[in-house]
């Protein structure tokens, strides 16, 4: 089940009025709804791998007893490494093992010896990344004394399945969603508005922008051979707001169901494309899995203390991880060490914490300055994207050359012509029409919580009854949100 | 929470109230329109049909099986039925709907070809489809075949939702804006393009591809043959003319018309193959490798016309039949 699905229309408001009415306000019976909407929820994908999840979900929950109830440190670690490598083991073989398999039989070809080595034929189970990573801060917390193990299975197994963000995150921490679900929780008008408008503004994101974004950047990564460099950049452009508006567009979705339970998830997105510099950009974009990494390996491994190969070390290390967290392919591997190069220079010479505050604050448009980085930051991703983007790492390179490639035919006109002819003239429009929307509605609310935040009184229910509007008849084709592979 | 629930409602009653609006107009203005395909669907659903010659098929049909010259030589109502993009699955829901509304055609002309037995998921050109759902048997048809998911059938205020042409079209018909009027005659689109080489060059850089059998649709395309016996209508496979170039293109042709043959005996109908005719080597007939231009089509409907004439496939109505038109 997908958020932008009528089936998702008729299950959340059914468990809404289940979870505020049917329990009566008692938190044990709210939580037992949640986890089997939870479980429905997940299963409405493939029931098979509920017995994953389950899996998972007891492993934690016994380990994290067990390490707080160990009675030494020898029994505390074996735990504590059980719980690692079976998270690990799971996430290597559903998502990794073929990526190995297939990259270890090349490098041995490449040396003259022929392997056939054994693939597994299977699906990667949908959000195995983000609640392998919600189960492992647990257990890390717990291991390092961060937070006391929960002894209800019920409230554990919500705070890892809780459906808004199970299969797409945000990747939620123990020591901020599990005291949420362990108490009462009461229904707060503002919190439920508020939520409301998320969701509305999370499915303008995604139906509109990245939807009709992704018909153009799909026709132009399908045909890049044939395109000229200018169109290509276009493409890698489209790309970008298309995987923004897709990611973010989710995240708000989530975030916004969550409040109408009264809970409240970690902020994942922050107007990523406003950044200054890489750095502000990486605080800004999948704040989640940056402050997971950060927190869980960055630091653990020394951080940006330590001589400057140590910090160069950490810096790749963690980009590359994430690279690698978002799939099995070198691509994305390409993608975080790309990121990682940008970022070094930053961190040498301690400029990466020169933009923490909000841009052009207090004022409505930013100087020459700021523009002319914020420009230069977005142009730096969008190139980053085209690693992301791209089915093989040899595309990518084909596809980068081109764009710097400056020829006689960088803008040659066949090549509009083309893309006009390939795509509807409304995908275009609605395209074009829908980042300039978003890009002013986010701009201005840049010092709020999220995109959507109305003040003023006079404009809401009209623009309520807009974007309604706009996701009714501009709505592009595709529905699949990118991370759902992830 | 009464606050909210009360806004919430609200606010569903509004947006549905202003969406069914919207659907309410936009199925009226298509209705009206002869935008794409909406006169022949019009046509079907209003029994405005009394053809004994119906062709069926793909834009391959609609653009190379020109009525006027059916009409001229076999003396007879001809009637296209071709629409763009479509395999076979949405042309048997279009000859059932027909075959419900209006009097039985003696004769169907049914193009075939790369395409036919294949499966566009989602439909091309879905919005044609929708002005006229409500009605049970088209419902039952669409949803029966997998051609339009259930949300459109059951939840009709949403049917229009990420079809922004067909809004467009339904207001600017509804509101007397703009009247598209249809270039087609009788479902027939004459096309006067001239061969675009570099378009050629381009499917040619896309690689080869073989041609796709759906069961699915290969099981309605029997279901087809055999409905059209029960109704005693005659049956001729047609495989029109393509570039020859395409050979390079789409893998394993010969076993494709091989393929049509057999079908073709085994259930008793007519197979006429233009493929292989020299005539259509010449690009000059082509404004594409898989669609003839206007002269490519006048040629080819006038000799199909004659070997139809020649075979007696439709009895003369009166005695006097005009004289075969010479082909080249």
């Amino acid at each position: 089940m997908i958020f932008t699905s009528i089936g998702f229309a008729v299950f959340l408001p059914v468990v809404f009025l289940l979870y505020w009415f049917a329990t009566k306000g008692n938190f044990k019976f709210q939580n037992i709804l949640l986890l089997i909407s939870s479980y429905f929820f997940y299963g409405c994908w493939d029931w098979r791998f509920l017995f994953l999840l389950l899996f998972s979900t007891s492993l934690d929950f016994v380990t994290g007893i067990k390490i707080h109830d160990a009675e030494n440190k020898s029994t505390r670690k074996f735990w504590f490494w059980l719980s690692i490598c079976v998270n690990l083991g799971f996430l290597g073989v559903f998502k990794y093992y073929n990526f190995f398999a297939a990259s270890f039989a090349e490098g041995l070809s490449s040396l003259g010896v022929h392997v056939d080595l054994w693939t597994l034929n299977i699906i990667l189970p949908v959000g195995i990344s983000f609640y392998t990573f919600h189960g492992l801060s647990y257990v890390i917390d717990t291991y390092n004394e961060k937070i006391k193990p929960e002894r209800n299975f019920i409230n554990y197994a919500v705070f890892v399945s809780f459906f808004p963000l199970l299969v797409a995150g945000p990747i939620e921490r123990a020591t901020h969603l599990l005291p949420q679900i362990i108490k009462k929780r009461e229904f707060d008008y503002l919190k439920a508005v508020d939520g409301m408008r998320q969701i509305l503004w999370g499915l303008f994101k995604k139906m509109v922008v990245a939807d009709n974004c992704a018909e153009i950047s799909n026709h132009i990564f399908g045909t890049y051979q044939n395109q000229s460099g200018s169109l290509l950049f276009l493409g890698a452009v489209a790309f970008a707001f298309q995987i923004y508006g897709d990611f973010s567009g989710y995240s708000d979705i989530a975030i916004g169901t969550a409040k109408l339970f009264g809970i409240d998830l970690l902020r994942n997105f922050s107007y990523p494309y406003f950044s200054r510099d890489i750095a502000e950009f990486w605080r800004r974009w999948h704040i989640s899995l940056t402050s997971w990494l950060k927190d869980y390996l960055y630091i653990l491994l020394g951080g940006s203390r330590g001589t400057k190969a140590k910090v160069i070390r950490n810096t790749l290390v963690i980009f590359l991880v994430s690279g690698f967290w978002h799939g099995a392919n070198w691509t994305f591997i390409a993608w975080g060490g790309f990121h990682a190069l940008l970022f070094l220079p930053l961190i040498l010479w301690k400029t990466n914490r020169k933009n923490i505050n909000i841009v052009a604050e207090g004022k409505q448009f930013p100087g020459f300055k700021e523009l002319f980085q914020i420009l230069y930051t977005f142009f730096l991703v969008t190139i980053g994207w085209i690693f992301f983007r791209a089915e093989t790492f040899e595309k990518a390179t084909y596809f980068i050359k081109k764009i710097f490639s400056f020829n006689t035919n960088y803008f040659d006109i066949s090549s509009f012509t083309d893309l006009s002819a390939g795509l509807s003239g409304f995908t275009l429009l609605f395209s074009v029409l829908s980042v300039i929307v978003l890009i002013l509605v986010e701009w201005n609310n840049r010092d709020k919580s999220h995109g959507f935040d109305v003040s003023n009184k006079k404009f809401r229910w009209p623009m309520y009854i807009a974007l309604c509007l706009s996701i009714y008849i501009c709505q592009g084709g595709s529905s699949a949100f990118i991370y759902f592979q992830f | 929470m009464k606050k909210f629930l009360f806004y919430i409602f609200g606010f569903t009653f509004v947006i549905i109230l202003l969406f069914s609006l919207i659907t309410f107009i936009t199925d009226k203005g298509l209705k009206k329109s002869e935008y794409g395909n909406l006169k022949e669907w019009s046509d079907i659903f209003n029994k405005d049909i009394h053809a004994d010659l119906v062709i069926q098929g793909s834009s391959r049909a609609w653009v190379q099986f020109n009525t006027y010259i059916l009409d001229s030589v076999l003396n007879a109502d001809a009637y296209n039925m071709g629409m763009d993009g479509t395999p076979f699955d949405v042309q048997y829901v279009k000859y059932k709907s027909y075959t419900k509304n209006n009097k039985y055609p003696k004769v169907i002309l049914q193009n075939v070809d790369w395409d036919t037995m294949d499966k566009n998921t989602p439909v091309f050109q879905k919005y044609q489809l929708l002005p006229y759902l409500n009605n049970h048997y088209f419902d039952e048809q669409l949803l029966n075949n997998k051609i339009i998911p259930y949300k459109d059938v059951y939840f009709p205020f949403f049917k229009y939702a990420g079809e922004p042409k067909a809004v467009q079209v339904g207001f600017s018909e509804y509101f007397g804006i703009r009247h598209y009027v249809s270039p087609k005659h009788k479902g027939f689109m004459s096309v006067d393009g001239n061969w675009n080489e570099s378009d050629f060059e381009k499917r040619k850089n896309g690689g080869k591809v073989h041609w796709q059998k759906n069961p699915e649709v290969e099981k309605l395309f029997i279901e087809f043959l055999q409905d059209c016996q029960s109704k005693k209508i005659k049956v001729v496979l047609v495989f029109t003319p393509y570039y020859h170039g395409l050979n390079n293109i789409i893998i394993d042709m010969t076993g494709l018309k091989t393929y049509y043959r057999n079908i073709a005996i085994k259930y008793n109908v007519e197979f006429l193959d233009y493929s292989l005719d020299p005539v259509f080597h010449d690009k000059n007939y082509f404004y594409n490798a898989s669609h003839l231009n206007k002269k490519g089509a006048e040629i080819f409907t006038l000799k199909l016309a004659n070997k139809l004439k020649d075979m007696q496939i439709i009895k003369p109505a009166n005695t006097n039949q005009p004289e075969k038109l010479k082909d080249k």
